[in-house]
């Protein structure tokens, strides 16, 4: 009696788990690999919707429609022809970086971007990957058409030699890493599919920006025809598509020219002269200190960047006026705001440059531009054109390459006198 | 027993399952995908872009003369209150005396009611509508200086022809970060800032030293703007007249106006646009009155 009850008990104990491996398996199998697409961006919708008194569903879905009519799928991408459209990108290349990782018959890679990229930058390159809540700093949004480390000046786009360099070298200090082991091809594929994505972004945005003129919420012809005036060839890529296109290829002719460093400054020349470069160092201290450059208010007195640590990135910005506006609004905003996808603001702070990582590039070239240009997005001001003269950037970029080497940036040197206490 | 009970089991267990393995995207609320009737329907209207101008009939009216618009802004009920701002630097200079600095986001005048720093500007004015003398080409410098830490302008409206001169009336350092420009400006020095292309609606002004510090600017390819005073006036000269034109009503707290009492008629201003049709040789009065609810 008691051994059937028990061999009862375990069969349907045994059932049980049968039961819900099956369950399991199935699950798997069950699940169909979603087709990629595109999410809509609704963090700047939302910022938008603060501005105006709101978006409609229609005005939501023909935006969205929009912009699909411009830039199609993840797995088909396009790009309408437009002026300049040639110049900025090619489509063979934005085509081999898109869809689902592949490879064609000779072994050339296919969807490289989701193999390399979309963890942390997201399909739609918004800088929301499934990583990206993990990594300090969080990775770059594409959307917004900005980018940190290029040799042209703040509000002017990267040129391609500068996207180039980031993937080749990644940046140092953060988690981006090099892509210098693709061949040439696959990492210009990459660059063309950031444009891609980038202006895509920037496209999306500008017709969230300008939807509420093309609605007339009270007469149902007119705002038909407004409809339609919306969706137009002419708004679409002669206007919109065509002046983002165009800002992108002018980046090239904006770069910053790079001045040759002077060679005295340089120990691999033979006119490397050591008295010079110690006093460049010392007048690029006084620099570092002075009205005129004024690098020690955020990079602080000892230069561990402790100077200004209460400011936000423009990627932040766009949303965070609410908090300065408001401030027993905002753990409210904050929900909305995480519940879009929104990532967890963090201040952004200036470098502390005793390190020795510079996330631009570490050769006194990069040192210059980023005096010279200041960072897009971030709060690094361009040097002051009427107060600072090249010479005198030189003079800065000597001063922040040393520091890293002085007394004062080895680790260590308070562990010393405590040890002989200790003694 | 029922062999086929079980197999019934099994096969329910298995829809059930795999409907449920399927559910896995994460939807965004509201989130919206493209209808590809409509996507279609759009690239095919591309692709006979270039022919369809001829049909647009907007430019089939033209103005008969130019009017003047002015008028007031002025607030009905309690101003909404400032908020305080942190002065983290600079404390002995930004907050001397160690005095409560407040965002200057709503400034309003309580002898005349009138509220300053709104900005109202026109919208969509085809070039061959436009004044000589409001046409783009004015190029004097606008000064814009700061001291205590404080913006002295807070809303700034320019043509994009003209050039903006930053000064520093401070003993210590800023920067001026707007739009496509981020300069240092030293003590007692200078930056000046060309901008790029027009704006459609006002862009921060800010400094990343202080960053509490806030001021607002507005460029336009013509001079159809104006910034209202202390007393909430202001006047637009050189409209065209005789054809349905366009504004828009911005303040930093409410953003786009979109309602208002004007001439003591309550109106709407569906996505902060207001219309108006002015005679030509006309002075047009506009007399608004804004609900304090908007800020």
């Amino acid at each position: 009696m008691t051994n059937t009850m028990l061999n009862h008990g375990l069969q349907s104990g045994a059932r049980v788990i049968v039961a819900l491996s099956v369950f399991g398996v199935l699950s798997i199998v069950g699940c169909s690999k979603p087709t990629a697409s595109f999410s809509e961006n609704l963090l700047f919708l939302k910022y938008q919707e603060e501005q105006n008194d709101g978006y409609s569903d229609q005005q939501q879905q023909d935006i969205v429609d929009a912009v699909a009519a411009l830039f199609g799928t993840p797995d088909e991408p396009i790009f309408i022809p437009v002026e300049g459209r040639d110049q900025l990108l090619q489509m063979n290349r934005v085509k081999q970086a898109a869809g689902p990782v592949n490879s064609d018959e000779y072994g050339n890679g296919r969807g490289l971007y989701r193999q390399h990229c979309v963890h942390c930058h997201g399909i739609t390159g918004n800088g929301r990957g499934p990583t990206s809540a993990f990594l300090n700093p969080y990775p770059r949004d594409f959307t917004m058409g900005k980018f940190k480390f290029t040799s042209t000046p703040v509000g002017i786009k990267p040129t391609e030699a500068d996207l180039r360099k980031t993937l080749m070298n990644g940046i140092a200090g953060t988690s981006m890493p090099s892509f210098a082991l693709l061949s040439e091809g696959e990492v210009s594929a990459l660059i063309d599919y950031v444009k891609y994505l980038s202006v895509r972004g920037q496209v999306e945005r500008e017709l969230m920006i300008i939807s509420p003129d093309f609605v007339d919420s009270e007469d149902a012809e007119a705002n038909e025809q407004a409809r339609k005036e919306f969706f137009s060839s002419d708004l679409l890529v002669s206007d919109v598509l065509a002046s983002i296109v165009e800002s992108w290829n002018m980046a090239e002719s904006m770069a910053t020219p790079v001045p040759e460093r002077p060679a005295k400054f340089d120990r691999f020349s033979p006119e490397f002269d050591a008295k010079e470069l110690a006093a460049s160092v010392d007048r690029g201290r006084n620099l570092y200190f002075s009205n005129e450059a004024q690098c020690v208010k955020c990079h602080g007195p000892a230069q561990l960047g402790d100077g200004q640590t209460n400011d936000y990135d423009d990627w932040t910005k766009e949303f965070f006026d609410w908090k300065k506006t408001e401030d027993e609004m905002y753990p409210k905003k904050m929900e909305t705001f995480l519940a879009l996808g929104g990532l967890k603001p963090r201040h952004i702070l200036p470098r502390n440059l005793r390190k020795g990582v510079y996330r631009g590039g570490r050769r006194p070239v990069d040192i210059f531009w980023r005096i010279h240009n200041g960072i897009d997005g971030s709060g690094m001001p361009e040097s002051n054109k009427a107060a600072l003269k090249n010479d005198d950037l030189w003079d800065l970029v000597n001063y922040v390459l040393q520091l890293p080497y002085e007394p004062a940036s080895r680790p260590g040197v308070e562990l010393r006198t405590n040890t002989k206490e200790v003694r | 027993m029922k062999y086929s009970q079980r197999i019934w089991r099994c096969m329910l267990l298995a829809v059930v399952a795999s409907v449920v393995g399927c559910n896995n995207q994460l939807d965004l609320p509201r989130a919206k995908q493209p209808n590809m009737e409509v996507v279609s329907d759009i690239q095919a209207g591309f692709e006979v872009g270039e022919v369809a101008e001829s049909t647009d009939t907007s430019n089939a009216v033209s103005p008969t003369g130019f009017a003047t618009l002015r008028g007031t802004f002025k607030l009905e009920g309690e101003p909404p209150t400032l908020p305080v701002v942190n002065v983290d630097k600079d404390t002995n200079i930004c907050a001397p005396g160690g005095k409560t600095v407040y965002d200057q986001d709503f400034v309003f005048d309580p002898s005349t009611k009138g509220i300053a720093n709104i900005v109202i500007y026109a919208e969509k004015v085809p070039e061959a509508w436009i004044h000589d003398d409001a046409q783009a080409g004015k190029t004097n410098e606008v000064k814009f200086d700061q001291k205590e830490c404080v913006f002295l302008t807070r809303m700034v409206a320019i043509q994009t022809t003209q050039k903006l001169r930053a000064l520093n009336s401070d003993p210590v350092g800023h920067n001026l970060k707007v739009a496509s420009f981020n300069q240092t400006i030293p003590s007692g020095g200078y930056a000046v800032y060309q901008p790029l292309k027009q704006e459609r609606s006002p862009v921060e002004m800010n400094c990343s030293i202080h960053p509490w510090m806030k001021a607002w600017m507005l460029t336009r390819d013509n001079s159809y703007f104006a910034v209202t005073k202390p007393d909430g006036s202001f006047e637009i000269p050189n409209l065209p007249a005789g054809v349905k034109l366009e504004f828009k009503v911005w303040q930093e707290r409410s953003k786009f106006v979109t309602e208002a009492t004007v001439n003591n008629e309550k109106t709407k201003w569906s996505k902060g646009r207001m219309s108006i049709t002015l005679q030509p040789g006309q002075d047009a009065d506009m007399n608004v009155v804004l609900d304090a609810s908007l800020f």
